[in-house]
């Protein structure tokens, strides 16, 4: 599973700068996450960091886009062969 | 004012020490009288609670902008420094439910007023102490050195972010300089009351601490004119709760409280009937659709008349009573003009003006007569 950020954020950059995978830009009117980049931190972390450190909980697991363990671990491994 | 924002930002050793000091003060003041009723304390405390501080803070925030509540409050100063070292809960959907703050600024004014809280130390404590007690409370749970009280929950800030709308100072957000400034940016924008600064157009919630002030070179301490917030209203800054509360608190239940003190019955009464005749005055002048945006502009007037409520308890420990019309002319006459001036702005139709002026007229009459 990818994560979501709601409308709820408050563009306070904190998300953006602790993403391992560099998946959070600012979008128009709050951030978001870049889905195929998104690994919820399998691979760095125990938990995702964004939502460790967001400080009003606006960031979910992205409905759209259901993937299991496995899948993140690929994601994350296709995305260090790329760096 | 740029140098004034950014100097709350690059100063805050300062301003803690303020903030501290303020509290050590007020402290001293809620427990002393309590603890040592003979002192002669409790005079002074009623003096400063009661005369100096709640008129003196209404008419700052009307003009300025909630300062009070960044750079002095003792209760933002406890909270935010509990935060820093509680649970760290983040505010919850529930907590951000927007009427709180006017619910707990109600339950708070009628019981202070019903119980003539303002002439006790023992009322003194329950209708302040206990707000400093929830502040210190919330704070031990919520946020990480943030101020989730002040945002979410302090019964002042109810009516604190009412009067800010009109205020004449604000933290101006340049969104094209911040989007193109460089990224990531350095560290987080610094907002402890956990606002959008990116997207701030309202002074509602911004405490004016400053922190952000120079964030990206996009944020400045900023004149505008007087105003301008209310005419600009976007649709979704439209509040029921604020509506309510500009008929039913900030009118009714002030004016009630002032002039029926102790008697619980008659400020409920009171408070609801003139909230009422308030609500309905807006309703026939701008319809369904368009009364709650109406009821902002009837902001300076309202605001006045609670600084003249607050200011008439003043002058009676000061025992010159006699000063009061002399007060009650001037700012009674610039509320109206100037709540006169934003309901002609926002309603183009010359019989929701004619309306709107008779409310404005009428409400002024009760303000200078009872």
């Amino acid at each position: 599973m990818a994560l979501l950020i709601t409308d709820q954020c408050i563009n306070c950059d904190v998300c953006e700068q602790e993403c391992p995978n560099e998946a959070i830009t600012q979008g128009d009117e709050i951030f978001v996450i870049d889905p195929d980049r998104c690994t919820e931190c399998v691979g760095h972390y125990d938990r995702p960091q964004c939502i460790e450190h967001c400080p009003v909980d606006c960031i979910i697991v992205n409905p759209e886009r259901v993937e299991g363990p496995d899948a993140l671990l690929a994601k994350y491994r296709g995305l260090m062969g790329r760096l | 004012m740029k140098a004034v924002g950014d100097f709350l930002h690059r100063r805050q050793d300062v301003v803690r020490r303020l903030q501290w000091s303020m509290a050590l003060v007020y402290f001293a003041l809620l427990l002393g009288p309590v603890l040592a009723p003979a002192s002669g304390l409790g005079r002074v405390a009623e003096a400063v609670f009661w005369g100096v501080w709640w008129p003196a803070v209404i008419l700052s925030v009307m003009v300025f902008g909630q300062f009070w509540c960044g750079v002095l409050c003792p209760d933002g100063t406890v909270t935010e420094c509990a935060s820093r070292h509680g649970h760290g809960a983040k505010p919850t959907e529930a907590l951000r439910w927007g009427w709180w703050p006017l619910l707990a600024f109600a339950a708070v004014t009628l019981f202070s007023d019903a119980a003539d809280a303002h002439r006790s130390a023992w009322g003194t404590l329950a209708a302040v102490g206990t707000m400093s007690a929830l502040a210190l409370a919330a704070g031990l749970w919520f946020g990480k050195g943030r101020r989730v009280w002040c945002r979410y929950l302090c019964p002042a800030g109810a009516v604190f972010s009412l009067l800010a709308r009109v205020s004449a100072l604000h933290f101006k957000v340049d969104r094209a300089a911040w989007d193109a400034a460089p990224r990531p940016a350095p560290k987080p924008v610094d907002c402890p009351l956990l606002l959008d600064v990116r997207r701030l157009t309202s002074n509602e919630k911004c405490n004016m601490c400053g922190r952000c002030s120079g964030h990206r070179g996009a944020v400045e301490l900023s004149w505008r004119p007087l105003g301008s917030e209310i005419v600009g209203l976007r649709d979704d800054e439209v509040r029921p709760w604020d509506a309510v509360g500009i008929c039913f608190v900030l009118v009714g239940l002030c004016f009630a409280g002032f002039h029926w003190t102790g008697d619980v019955a008659a400020i409920l009464a009171v408070g609801l009937g003139l909230g009422s005749a308030v609500a309905a005055s807006l309703l026939l002048a701008a319809g369904r659709g368009g009364w709650m945006r109406l009821a902002y502009a009837l902001i300076p007037l309202a605001g006045f008349g609670l600084f003249l409520g607050a200011v008439e308890h003043s002058l009676a420990l000061l025992e010159r009573l006699d000063l009061l019309p002399w007060l009650r002319w001037p700012f009674v006459g610039l509320g109206v003009v100037w709540s006169g001036r934003l309901g002609w702005s926002l309603v183009a139709d010359i019989r929701a003006r004619i309306v709107f002026a008779i409310l404005s007229v009428g409400l002024a009459a009760l303000y200078l007569l009872v």
